[in-house]
């Protein structure tokens, strides 16, 4: 039995050691979670893991025992939207949304991490969150613009 | 999922996770992001060791020692907190452009996997990194040295003996792995160059400063290359020549 | 105007920011099979014998279907209008393989677990064929790939491996070289290139409680899955319902019947639910991809440098089998032969089979294959003659008010539509993209050290659609708190075509685009559509969308009138106005109009075809840095500047170009598809298939000049393809300024510019 926090509430796996977090997580309707790929490089799996963005569809279960995970689903209640969202929505920054989930949560990660991020601290967190529809451009617009509100979560 | 696994152990020492890894099914678990992505179906037990090792990272002048648990992260994070403007730093996030597995990818599972187009391989080949391996009884051995065997706990390197350090890499993109890899280092009154990349091995050579010359590249690189193969990515002749023009790119800024 | 034009946010945009489940597998789990196909090994050969015994012994293993339960029907998993003009090759299981991918048989079971376990247990015995990997080596091969097909629908000659065909001459082309002063030719390959959309092909059906077959599936094109499905099973298409949800992306990879007819062939044989994905891995080697060809152009001009003759000449692998084998020909051919006006034309053109993964549609659509012949071609010619390229394709263009007679020659399958321009902003987007690029500055800059900088540029063309066969068709009807329902089939596939519609559609009605409720691509709640291809969608859905509005507009005013009384009245600010000062809102209208007085529903449906397809234009301009030690080549910054008429949504519009951008430079730089001496795909992921990831990108600035296009809505042209059809020629020239090194072979690899470059005669 391996015992987490997901978004804050106290969860509970008793699964089979070879379930990933991100077949976890699907299973259990956290649908913002998606598969890519096989090898995590695609980003569209992101969750932050203690604040830290990491792939769920890397993670066996037990290794998140005691941890914090948190998925976009945490971000906002009801109606309300997080800043980071709405300035995505803003500037134009999402096309298809496969990859958004996952471009927040990296995002959000590094408000969280440094002060006054710049473009390319930005860049360097998305590299691990791939996107064919927007080629970037206003992703990292929306990014820079929330970054410097200077508001993390 | 991976079908195949049956279970997940925590051994409390070393000494038996040695033992557990003896069976054909079983292997060592270290971060994970290799194993899972690849999935191979012929392990059914995964040896966990991270309660074992630790996975911090203690730099100064005088040594830098990362746990075998460490992440790539971490070392990164650290480095940058010591010397922002480190060149390397780039070249060795390129090993890994994705954060999220950098923050998932130790450095134990990273030495594990050995792969020759590696930036942080070549990175510690460049330093002569010292393992300390345990087998059944815990040894030092350098990376140039090591012949796989045991479970790696820490690795070790002195950036006083090294003056200077150097990596240049080739690739399509630098998101992209790259095709050709050159770390040097200068010590005392020599030079010592690791190549890697697509390639089966990493592979090094030494060479007096003075007598560093564009022949001697050339000539290293026609050796090197024989572990390299032709693909979409270029000719053997190609690849020779980017190799050589790497260690000349490599040598002159050190 | 107050919508259009101007800056609007997504309809969608609130729900995928928030992770919504909105995509096909967001939905709880229904105890669904889980289906996989088991693919061929071999790239051609016959299956002798399958034994499923092993596998179906399984315990949890329900199905297993392959060619022995079908009697073949053959069809194109092209997703295209009927009669659909790719040829019809294909069943949905052949018993030959003609690639490694092809499909041998799908299992269906109770978890993906047991289902791979059982893939691996069914035992098949082939007869291997010989193969034919190289287009060049197709026609006239002794190997037949498609026997015994001669005759068979769009299929231009099974024996000889040609999948389809066009040849076509407006004058005299050889008479027109005779006459010329000065004759060029060049010939440029473009190689297989993946759409890699992150979302890979997803299919879930299952039976509803009136037992009609729901498909919710990743789709462009919901009303031809429709009909290819009841045409294949072999039921109405009254049993059938098509879902497209929010889909993760789909740049042509997705106008396909890819797996949708097989996933319904387990539900109907089971009376279960079925779901299949494909992992990457598939989506490498068993989808679709661009078509490969080798373009030869040759131009003969006088000396004033007017074209006088233009000669193209095309050879496209299609692998193993032909969706869209002659219509992206077609493109090739009518969208570059429309861009410069020469009195002689001629369009020879051979679509052929091989073993390796059939090609399908990706955005462009053989617009960028010939774009990087012709924009590279001109470039040549410009060098050769010493003169400025920019001016020498400026003289060249076909101009507004002139026809273009290629086009009525070439449609997409059949004759075309006659085209007359009426709107051309080709000149202002070369002008501001050559400021924006720095052009006269870096083009004539001394080239010199390691590393050489260097500019090129390209023009291009698409259309808006395909005139005289695409359609839309709409249905809009009112709310009493004055908002309106806008049930459309056109399909959003993250191109954010909802937006753009309901904001033609919110223009029209004078009302914020909120009060829109969108409905799209559902086959039993909104009408036909042909789906999203060929830059279709707000074209030419749009004037259908806006001419559903202008009649609810109409009968508001009209109820209006007769609520108020009254035979003079005037639509303001959402009220009925009458000129003698009464007034009545929309909600009261609508409130009224259902529940007290001259009941009725406010509602309105449209269609539109159109018969014209006004090309949009674009210049885009590139930056680039050699290192002549390596050959490889870094891309500083691309400029693209594109003429569409008026932009419905500048944000979305810029951001159609902006990814367009990156998937061109793949192509031409860094995507390569590799198979080895078997035919078998060897880089099936994205460690070993690179693709611009962010910190990867350089530079880029897209932009839009307006000009006015008469016939589409507010004005509007295409902009989804355009920005994808540039980059290549304009790299190519761009590498050919930094160090003088011309490649015509995409992609271009940093060996083949370092060859080059140690040919070159020593300055």
């Amino acid at each position: 039995m391996i015992q987490f926090q997901l978004n804050g509430k106290q969860v509970s796996a008793n699964v089979r050691p070879g379930t990933t977090l991100l077949d976890f997580l699907r299973d259990k309707g956290y649908f913002s979670v998606k598969y890519g790929s096989d090898k995590g490089e695609t980003g569209a799996d992101t969750i932050l893991v203690d604040g830290n963005m990491m792939n769920a569809s890397l993670m066996l279960i037990h290794t998140v025992s005691g941890k914090n995970i948190e998925t976009v689903e945490s971000f906002a209640h009801g109606q309300d939207v997080h800043p980071l969202q709405d300035s995505f929505i803003e500037e134009g920054a999402i096309q298809c949304g496969y990859c958004t989930p996952g471009m927040v949560l990296a995002i959000e990660s590094l408000a969280r991490e440094k002060d006054n991020p710049n473009e390319s601290d930005v860049k360097d967190v998305l590299a691990g969150v791939y996107c064919r529809c927007t080629g970037y451009v206003k992703p990292v617009k929306a990014a820079m613009n929330y970054l410097a509100t200077g508001e993390p979560k | 999922m991976w079908y195949s696994i049956k279970t997940v152990e925590k051994p409390s020492t070393l000494k038996e996770a040695v033992v557990s890894l003896k069976n054909i099914d079983t292997t060592l678990f270290s971060g994970g992001s290799y194993l899972v992505a690849d999935k191979n179906p012929n392990i059914q037990s995964l040896i966990d060791i991270n309660d074992l090792v630790g996975d911090g990272v203690i730099a100064s002048i005088d040594g830098v020692h990362i746990d075998a648990g460490a992440t790539l992260q971490t070392f990164l994070d650290i480095v940058y907190s010591i010397n922002p403007e480190c060149r390397l730093l780039k070249g060795i996030k390129l090993s890994c452009p994705s954060k999220q597995i950098r923050n998932q990818r130790t450095f134990g599972g990273e030495i594990g996997k050995g792969r020759p187009n590696s930036e942080v391989m070549l990175f510690l080949h460049a330093v002569n990194a010292d393992l300390t391996v345990f087998t059944d009884t815990e040894r030092s051995v350098s990376i140039r040295d090591w012949d796989g065997s045991g479970i790696v706990t820490k690795i070790s390197y002195f950036p006083k003996r090294i003056s200077g350090i150097e990596l240049e890499r080739f690739s399509l993109l630098e998101s992209a792995p790259a095709i050709v890899i050159v770390s040097g280092v200068k010590r005392k009154n020599q030079f010592e160059f690791s190549v890697g990349g697509t390639t089966n091995k990493i592979q090094s050579f030494t060479c007096l400063i003075e007598d560093w010359s564009a022949e001697i590249s050339k000539e290293f690189a026609g050796n090197a290359v024989k572990e390299f193969s032709a693909d979409h990515l270029g000719s053997l002749d190609y690849k020779e020549n980017l190799i050589a023009t790497a260690v000349n790119r490599v040598g002159d800024a050190l | 105007m107050k919508i259009v034009g101007k800056k609007t946010r997504r309809v969608d945009g609130l729900s995928l920011a928030k992770g919504k489940a909105v995509f096909a597998d967001d939905m709880p789990k229904k105890d669904y099979l889980y289906a996989k196909i088991l693919h061929s090994p071999i790239a051609h050969g016959k299956i002798v014998s399958i034994d499923k015994s092993k596998a179906l012994a399984l315990d949890g293993i329900e199905i297993i279907l392959t060619h022995e339960d079908f009697t073949p029907h053959y069809f194109t998993t092209a997703g295209q209008g009927y009669p659909e003009p790719s040829p019809r090759d294909t069943s949905m299981f052949n018993k030959t393989m003609r690639f490694v991918g092809d499909r041998v048989a799908v299992v269906a079971g109770e978890s993906l677990e047991v289902v791979e376990e059982a893939l691996a247990l069914i035992n098949v015995e082939y007869e291997e064929l010989p193969t034919i990997f190289d287009m060049g080596d197709s026609i006239d091969n002794d190997t037949v790939i498609h026997p015994g097909k001669d005759g068979f629908s769009f299929l231009h000659d099974a024996s000889r491996n040609i999948a389809a065909n066009i040849s076509e001459e407006l004058g005299d082309v050889q008479k027109g070289f005779n006459d010329s002063d000065y004759v060029f030719e060049g010939t440029y390959f473009t190689p297989y290139a993946q759409q890699c959309s992150i979302e890979p092909h997803i299919t879930l059906t299952w039976l509803d409680e009136n037992d009609r077959l729901i498909i919710r599936t990743a789709t462009q094109v919901p009303y031809h899955v429709r009909r290819v499905v009841a045409e294949i099973l072999d039921i109405p298409v009254r049993k059938i319902r098509v879902i497209k949800p929010r889909i993760g992306g789909g740049f042509g990879g997705k106008q396909e019947i890819l797996n949708e007819e097989v996933c319904s062939a387990v539900t109907l044989n089971t009376g279960k639910p079925c779901r299949l994905e494909y992992t990457r891995e598939e989506e490498f080697y068993a989808a679709r991809s661009r078509h490969p060809q080798k373009v030869t152009y040759k131009i003969g001009l006088n000396k004033d440098l007017m074209m006088q003759s233009i000669d193209m000449e095309i050879l496209q692998n299609c692998g193993g089998y032909g969706p869209h084998a002659l219509t992206v020909m077609s493109v090739s051919a009518s969208k570059t032969l429309a861009l410069y006006r020469a009195p002689n034309v001629r369009i020879q053109a051979n679509a052929v089979y091989t073993n390796l993964p059939p090609a399908g549609a990706y955005r462009g659509y053989g617009a960028p294959q010939g774009y990087f012949a012709l924009e590279s071609l001109m470039d040549e010619i410009a060098e050769q003659l010493n003169v400025d390229p920019i001016e020498l394709r400026k003289k060249n263009y076909f101009r507004e008010g002139e026809d273009v007679p290629i086009a009525k020659v070439l449609g997409e399958g059949r004759e075309g539509f006659p085209v007359i321009l009426q709107s051309n902003g080709i000149d202002a987007c070369i002008d501001r993209g050559r400021e924006l690029i720095d052009w006269d500055t870096l083009k004539n800059e001394k080239k010199s050290g390691i590393f050489r900088r260097g500019v090129g540029m390209a023009t291009v063309a698409q259309a808006s659609g395909i005139a005289g066969i695409d359609m839309g068709s709409v249905f809009i009807k009112m709310n009493e708190d004055g908002s309106f329902n806008l049930n459309m089939g056109a399909t959003d596939l993250g191109t954010g075509s909802d937006t753009a519609l309901a904001q033609i559609a919110a223009e029209v009605l004078d009302v914020p685009v909120d009060k829109m409720i969108v409905i799209s691509s559902d086959t039993d709640t909104t009408p036909f559509d042909t789906g999203a291809y060929a830059s279709s969608t707000t074209y030419v859905t749009g004037a259908a969308v806006k001419k559903a509005a202008e009649d609810v507009l109409s009968q508001i005013l009209e109820q209006g009138k007769k609520l108020l009384e009254v035979d003079e009245a005037t639509i303001e600010n959402n009220q009925v106005v009458s000129t003698d000062g009464q007034s009545i809102s929309y909600q009261d209208i609508c409130t009224k109009s259902f529940y007290t007085d001259h009941q009725t529903q406010i509602q309105a449906v449209a269609s539109k075809v159109s018969y014209d397809s006004p090309p949009p234009y674009n210049a885009t301009f590139a930056d680039v840095i050699v290192d002549t030690e390596t050959g490889f080549v870094k891309v500083n910054k691309i400029v693209s500047i594109t003429d569409s008429g008026q932009i419905i949504n500048p944000q979305m519009s810029e951001g159609q170009a902006e990814g367009a951008i990156p998937q061109s430079l793949g192509m031409t730089l860094t995507e390569h598809m590799i198979f080895d001496d078997k035919g078998r795909p060897i880089n099936t992921d994205f460690e070993n298939y690179h693709i611009y990831t962010s910190i990867d990108m350089p530079e880029i600035i897209a932009e839009f000049v307006h000009t006015d296009e008469p016939t589409g809505p507010y004005g509007a042209k295409a902009v989804a393809e355009i920005p994808i059809n540039g980059p290549a020629p304009a790299v190519a020239n761009a590498i050919y300024n930094a160090c003088g090194v011309r490649i015509r072979e995409c992609p271009i690899t940093p060996e083949k510019v370092l060859n080059g470059i140690n040919q070159l005669p020593i300055k």
